[in-house]
């Protein structure tokens, strides 16, 4: 029987932290506080929520100065993928690995899907080879890898929340994407439960990656589920969210 | 079980094996062809061989094979299982004794053992093998004397081999390497006694010799070495006939010797090295598993170490305390593990290990059982540690405890 969807939604503890629940009780209450859902080291989500994406506000801060000498969206790009690098643990070199294809798929589907997305941006009156924006910042639509998450939720209102720790995360704005690498260490007794209690929960589609040999890690049903990430997004823009954007409006 | 001192395990069965419960090193696992369970279990001395144990039902062992030692001068110690084929070490008592080497045996039918052939590493400065390590079905990597090798000390008889038995009937040798002084004539001067003992007692402590090689699927190139008082080594052996060092690292001296296990944890470029306590009473404490840094294989890093229950306490309980073996992710039907360690550490009993930050090991679980009867030593001496892929336990006690199978709620 299906479980009920947590009534906070989930909160996601990430990066190289070893107790999750700490991450949550240092951050949870201020964030919520502040309508915030996403810092270096925690998300909350739930439905009706926007989707996390690279350009999403909260997990980089990056000096402005770092963002402002990238020359164009592939050295932008390139700087998030070591900015996410950096949130894999110390010894997770197959995490870090998916991580550096993961951003190597999101720039393979930008140019696979060009034309398309060339496409939406002359549409909406923009020179799509422009400056800005310019068809490659559809990469930053892409959704937002949580690497060494820690998903948790409250099986009982105001009750202390339960973990389940996987390699990845990703919040589609409809569902939570839970990313197991396989070939890794066996989950124990205790793990293993908590998965299936994950697995019962709506919102919730656990993936099983794996990573062939000459082939990334990003195939499959994972890539399935993590490509179109330019559907629902009106325009593109990079990491960094122009201030003249945040009440809806492009300047032109 | 009465008398246990245990946290987040519990106890499944006990089975004594018929009398002869004295375990050596030695514990591989067969899916027989009916589909039954088969533990292999080598003896840690005469007059047994090796068991075979049924553990389909874990709470219910049953003996379906029990086999005696060629003679009472020698001790099997150690064994290995691939499909139906078992390779089971002979060591002899002195050196220059016979049957001293390996044995294959055809277990298809675990009740018959069949014998397949024999690989003789007997010689005059030779004891045979100690400890083996057979997992692709190609390849038994051991720890052994040869007709062929005088050491330049007596207790450092025994080095690394790489024997080829793709051919079961006709074990050949494919390659070798010893620690440069070791071996009369070498170039090398002979390493320095870390605690000189008398030139003829023959086991215990001051060796500078192979205990255990382990190889592995991920990364058949690579051989990872524990050298006794020589420390941990990784080798290069791509080329079997010319292995070559890539890694080392030798925390003895300060520490008290022995080098047992070097675990890899690919995934994540670690190394669990153990060590091994060979003295009663706390007599060579402190007998540590250590965490390594090994993402480069040219500087190896240690970067903490397992913690142990106060030495105040179990040092003078009797017998051993301190580390021994670890289960070591062996392929076959095994528990994959780079985050959680499960290890025995004779009077400490069986202990777990969650290692997701390897700076801090933190034990998450432990069964140390009771002295078991007609044993040597007042307390348990939890041996060996293999665990299955069902997440059940196996460890064996070192003098008279025989089996015990255990789960733990990790």
């Amino acid at each position: 029987m299906p479980a009920l969807p947590p009534a906070d939604g989930f909160a996601i503890s990430y990066g190289p932290i070893t107790d999750a629940g700490e991450a949550v009780r240092q951050e949870e209450a201020a964030m919520r506080a502040a309508g915030a859902c996403l810092s270096p080291r925690l998300a909350l989500v739930q439905p009706g929520m926007p989707a996390l994406r690279l350009n999403s506000a909260g997990w980089l801060r990056a000096p402005a100065a770092a963002i402002a000498g990238l020359d164009d969206s592939r050295a932008m790009l390139a700087f998030a993928g070591v900015a996410l690098r950096r949130r894999a643990p110390l010894f997770a070199a197959p995490l870090r690995a998916f991580l550096d294809d993961y951003v190597g798929f999101v720039a393979a589907r930008v140019e696979d899907a060009r034309t398309v997305l060339s496409e939406r941006l002359a549409q909406a009156g923009f020179d799509p080879e422009g400056a800005l924006p310019h068809y490659r910042d559809w990469a930053f639509s892409a959704l937002l890898p949580l690497p060494a998450a820690h998903v948790g939720w409250r099986e009982e209102a105001g009750g202390p929340h339960g973990f389940v720790r996987c390699d990845a995360a990703f919040w589609t704005g409809c569902e939570l994407l839970v990313v197991f690498l396989e070939g890794g260490s066996m989950p124990t007794p205790r793990e293993r439960r908590a998965r299936e209690r994950l697995a019962l929960l709506p919102q919730v589609r656990i993936l099983h990656a794996e990573r062939e040999p000459g082939r990334g890690w990003t195939d499959g049903a994972l890539a399935a589920a993590l490509d179109g990430f330019w559907e629902g997004c009106e325009l593109p823009f990079g990491l960094i969210r122009p201030a003249a954007l945040r009440d809806g409006h492009w300047p032109r | 079980m009465q008398g246990a001192i245990s946290k987040n395990m519990k106890l499944l069965s006990q089975d004594t094996l018929n009398g002869f419960g004295s375990l050596g090193e030695g514990m591989s696992m067969q899916i027989a062809r009916d589909g039954r369970r088969i533990l292999w279990l080598a003896h840690e001395g005469p007059p047994k061989n090796f068991t075979g144990v049924d553990v389909s039902d874990p709470r219910k062992p049953a003996v379906v094979c029990q086999t005696d030692l060629p003679n009472r001068n020698m001790r099997s110690n150690s064994l290995e299982v691939v499909g139906d084929l078992m390779a089971v070490a002979y060591q002899t008592s002195e050196y220059g004794g016979k049957p001293a080497g390996f044995e294959l045996f055809d277990v298809s039918v675990p009740e018959q053992p069949r014998s397949v052939s024999f690989y003789d590493t007997s010689g005059p400065h030779s004891r045979g093998v100690h400890c083996l390590w057979f997992v692709d079905g190609e390849f038994v990597h051991c720890a052994s004397g040869a007709a062929d090798f005088t050491p330049t000390h007596p207790r450092d008889d025994q080095f690394y081999q790489i024997i080829d038995v793709r051919v079961p009937a006709r074990p050949r040798e494919a390659g070798r390497w010893w620690y440069p002084g070791t071996r009369m004539g070498d170039e090398a001067p002979p390493p320095k006694r870390l605690n000189p003992q008398p030139l003829d007692m023959i086991r215990g402590p001051d060796a500078v010799r192979l205990h255990n090689a382990n190889v592995y699927p991920q990364r058949p190139d690579r051989a990872y070495l524990g050298y006794i008082d020589g420390g941990a080594f990784i080798l290069d052996i791509a080329d079997k006939a010319n292995p070559k060092v890539v890694g080392a690292w030798n925390p003895h001296p300060p520490y008290p010797g022995f080098t047992h296990t070097v675990l890899p944890l690919f995934e994540r470029e670690l190394l669990v090295v153990s060590d091994e306590c060979v003295l009663d009473d706390a007599g060579d404490w402190p007998k540590l598993t250590w965490m390594v840094d090994a993402r480069l294989e040219s500087n190896l890093v240690p970067i903490s170490t397992f913690p142990l229950p106060p030495v105040e306490e179990f040092g003078h309980k009797g017998g051993r305390f301190g580390s021994h073996n670890i289960h070591e992710n062996r392929p076959g039907p095994s528990f994959y593990s780079e985050e959680i360690i499960f290890g025995c550490f004779f009077n400490a009993g069986i202990r777990i290990y969650d290692i997701r930050d390897p700076y801090r090991p933190e034990t998450i679980a432990y069964f140390i059982p009771p002295g078991p009867e007609n044993s040597r030593v007042p307390t348990a001496q939890m041996n060996d540690i293999y665990v299955d892929e069902r997440g059940v336990i196996y460890s064996g006690d070192r003098w008279s405890g025989g089996l015990y199978c255990l789960e733990a709620d990790i």
